[in-house]
């Protein structure tokens, strides 16, 4: 190969490649078009659904979880749920970045571009590494938060405690949940489920007795390598569990006015 | 700044082939490649043909680069790996290595692996790990003061995103990234 044909080759490589510069693992500098991704799906989701605002049942949306680098499975859940026009929204329950680094945070968003309907996702603790934190909230806004859609309300709430360095904020959670009517569908979404090992005991029951008080309708979380889904803790109120990067499954969940089914979707 | 200091010591007078060990051959100016926006430092040429080359990087990243102003300290290894001369005074070649940085701004845990408990993080990310392949090219000069003059192009990407490449997790295009630089040999 003469020198010129590599010296293109070369460029053409690196041309096609995502970002073609890293600096250091601990750049935080994120385009304008990366950032306040929460505020743009909401608009997407009332442009969506302006003709609906009452809830209509039965509401189906996708729980993804703990996609890490797992970018080319993410790919194939989008393509399921892209196929599935009853889907109204995706949930993400963290662990979007694997090592918080800004190129995984732009991976994700661009792979999650590819999505039809609009996402809202929750921190997890891998998305505190290094300097993650900062580069999730210029991404997605406030690490805790709460949305509406139309007649379902679903809260974002951030439990990560050993990566954050700072303890779940209950106060807001028990304030979020008591502005909520009491016969109002209401999702409550948080990375950790109460039993991972990471919330301490006190703190687990706080959250137990914070879904049974709100009646909640469905409790979503990742982290733990595994799909579950039931009732543990003698009350009515039910946790969901999905890891895409230890799993090859994601959910689907179909609210209905009395009750709720959730179906566990291979990826292959 | 040792090294920078044992450069500036030895680089007026001595040649290649009566350069104590410890003076640097060469002097690196890079730009990206994990060690900072630019990075400078003194390097040294080993074995047969100068095959292997080693470098102590500083590099810096400012505020409007990388949202927050960031230090570096990397070694560098680079290796030649054949060194095809293309004319008398210019060659060609391959190159592969691996850069080590080390986290010295506080933002990564020296600890990581070991806090919480046993096997919840499998290593520190105080210590990133960069492989990479490339091209280099040098060219001599008839200036007295430099010797030869070298360029580079290198494509890398980050130790643990390249074992997700291997096991299909992501595809080559969003892993891989360029680093840029001369080498002025003296």
């Amino acid at each position: 190969m003469k020198l010129r044909q590599l010296i293109l080759f070369s460029i053409l490589l690196l041309y096609g490649c995502t970002e073609a510069f890293d600096f250091s693992t601990v750049s935080t500098e994120l385009d304008q078009r990366y950032q306040n991704t929460i505020q743009k799906q909401l608009a997407a989701l009332e442009e969506g659904e302006k003709n609906t605002r009452t809830l209509d049942f039965p509401i189906s949306f996708a729980l993804f979880s703990d996609t890490h680098m797992s970018f080319n499975k993410l790919d194939k859940a989008i393509q399921i749920v892209n196929a599935n026009p009853d889907i109204r929204f995706i949930i993400h329950a963290g662990d979007i970045a694997d090592n918080g680094i800004l190129r995984e945070y732009i991976l994700f968003h661009n792979t999650m571009k590819g999505l039809s309907a609009p996402y809202f996702t929750v921190i997890g603790n891998h998305d505190y590494l290094l300097n993650g934190e900062d580069i999730y909230t210029q991404m997605f806004g406030p690490i805790n938060y709460s949305i509406k859609i139309n007649g379902l309300y679903i809260i974002f709430f951030d439990n990560v405690r050993w990566e954050s360095g700072q303890e779940p904020d209950f106060e807001w959670l028990d304030n979020t949940l008591k502005t909520i009517p009491s016969e109002a569908k209401k999702l409550v979404v948080s990375h950790l489920p109460p039993w991972s090992g990471e919330l301490d005991e006190p703190q687990q029951q706080r959250y137990i007795n914070a879904m049974r008080e709100a009646e909640t309708t469905l409790s979503l979380h990742g982290h733990i390598g595994k799909f579950t889904f039931g009732t543990p803790y003698q009350d009515d109120i039910p946790y969901l569990t999905v890891d895409m990067n230890e799993t090859d499954y994601f959910a689907v969940i179909h609210i209905y006015a009395d009750s709720l089914q959730v179906e566990k979707i291979p990826i292959p | 700044m040792f090294f920078l200091a044992l450069w500036l010591l030895g680089s007026n007078s001595v040649q290649a082939q009566d350069r104590k060990w410890y003076i640097p051959s060469h002097a690196k100016v890079q730009y990206a490649g994990i060690t900072g926006w630019l990075a400078v430092g003194p390097g040294y040429e080993i074995g047969k043909k100068n095959w292997w080359q080693i470098d102590a990087l500083y590099g810096y990243v400012p505020e409007s680069i990388g949202g927050q102003r960031s230090h570096h300290l990397s070694l560098k290894n680079t290796f030649k790996l054949i060194q095809p001369q293309l004319s008398e005074k210019f060659k060609l070649f391959p190159t592969l290595g691996l850069t080590t940085s080390f986290d010295i701004n506080g933002d990564a845990d020296w600890q990581l692996a070991s806090l919480f408990y046993p096997g919840y993080y499998d290593i520190t990310n105080a210590i990133v790990f960069y492989p990479f392949g490339g091209i280099g090219a040098e060219y001599q000069l008839s200036a007295s003061f430099i010797d030869h003059i070298g360029f580079f192009a290198e494509g890398g990407a980050y130790a643990p995103h390249l074992q997700d490449l291997f096991i299909g997790n992501v595809k080559a295009k969003e892993i891989f990234s360029l680093g840029l630089g001369i080498n002025l040999f003296f």
